[in-house]
């Protein structure tokens, strides 16, 4: 039984991990959407950077992009905070019922920042691509 | 009205939406922005939207495996909304024959040994289909940007529009 736990475990970690976009954009100095893992995320000229990774490269041309890019790598790392302590309520719900209504509760929370890190991560993208400077 | 938007956002269920607008696109270029979900813009004007990617085979038709990516993207869509709906009916509608065999006669082992196998048979297998579903939909996000950014690299080839 544990070994077939141990499986679907995998299969799982396996099927997330190949969430993620595969072509790399080439328009030289243009920002483009990318994913990988469920993170957000921007190529730029071939080299895809995490939400996390992006204000850093992002300052040295458009400071209010790399503003967005801050507020969604924020937003993304309260979601995965929010979806751990979620998982710990929903797997305590088995013994304490009430919990899997916190889970619920705290699951749309979590489901409210990954959205709000999408919308800033698409916000940085545009701002970066609408700013001629950033265009060289 | 301001008092319900209001209190929609204090519980948490205002829509959340990207801000910015772009004024310096070319009339054929595929614009990102966010409502509720991912959509797919050009010249301001919505042509695809996360929940279907209906529209996106049709905005990059010129470039064919921006195309081909984009009917993929439409088609696990649809696909993973099939199994996540069918795996919820099926995880309910195998607590409801469960429970009923179960509470229907509590003398009947065989009825009661029934129903735990519908229960647990129909749970695993619901929940099964509803992850399967799930990670089609989530393949179908990742494939459809990968339509979007391949259409962008190579509109320049397109004539007349899309």
């Amino acid at each position: 039984m544990h070994r077939e736990v141990l499986l679907a475990a995998f299969a799982v970690a396996v099927a997330a991990c190949s969430v993620e976009t595969k072509y790399v954009p080439r328009t030289p100095h243009r920002l483009a959407l990318g994913m990988v893992r469920g993170e957000p995320g921007v190529y730029l000229d071939g080299v895809f950077m995490k939400v996390s990774d992006a204000p850093f490269v992002l300052a040295g041309c458009s400071a209010t992009a790399a503003a967005d890019a801050e507020r969604a790598a924020t937003e993304y790392g309260s979601a995965k905070t929010w979806s751990s302590i979620s998982g710990v309520a929903w797997s305590l719900g088995w013994l304490v019922p009430p919990l899997f209504g916190l889970g619920a509760y705290l699951s749309a929370r979590t489901d409210r920042k990954a959205q709000q890190s999408y919308a800033s991560t698409i916000d940085a993208i545009n701002r970066f691509n609408d700013d001629p400077g950033c265009a060289r | 009205m301001r008092w319900l938007a209001l209190m929609a956002a204090l519980a948490g269920c205002a829509t959340v939406g990207s801000s910015f607008r772009r004024t310096h696109a070319d009339r054929n270029e595929l614009v990102w922005a966010y409502h509720g979900g991912l959509l797919v813009t050009r010249g301001g004007q919505v042509v695809a939207a996360q929940d279907t990617w209906d529209g996106l085979p049709v905005a990059v038709s010129c470039v064919p495996r921006a195309r081909d990516q984009a009917e993929t993207a439409q088609s696990r869509k649809r696909r993973g909304k099939v199994l996540v709906w069918s795996g919820i009916g099926l995880m309910v509608a195998a607590a409801v024959a469960g429970s009923v065999l179960i509470y229907k006669d509590r003398h009947n082992l065989d009825d009661i040994g029934l129903g735990l196998l519908t229960l647990t048979g129909g749970l695993s297998g619901g929940l099964t289909m509803t992850l399967t579903g799930s990670f089609m939909r989530s393949r179908a996000d990742v494939t459809a940007i990968d339509a979007v950014n391949m259409f962008n690299d190579d509109r320049a080839t397109c004539t007349g529009g899309t």
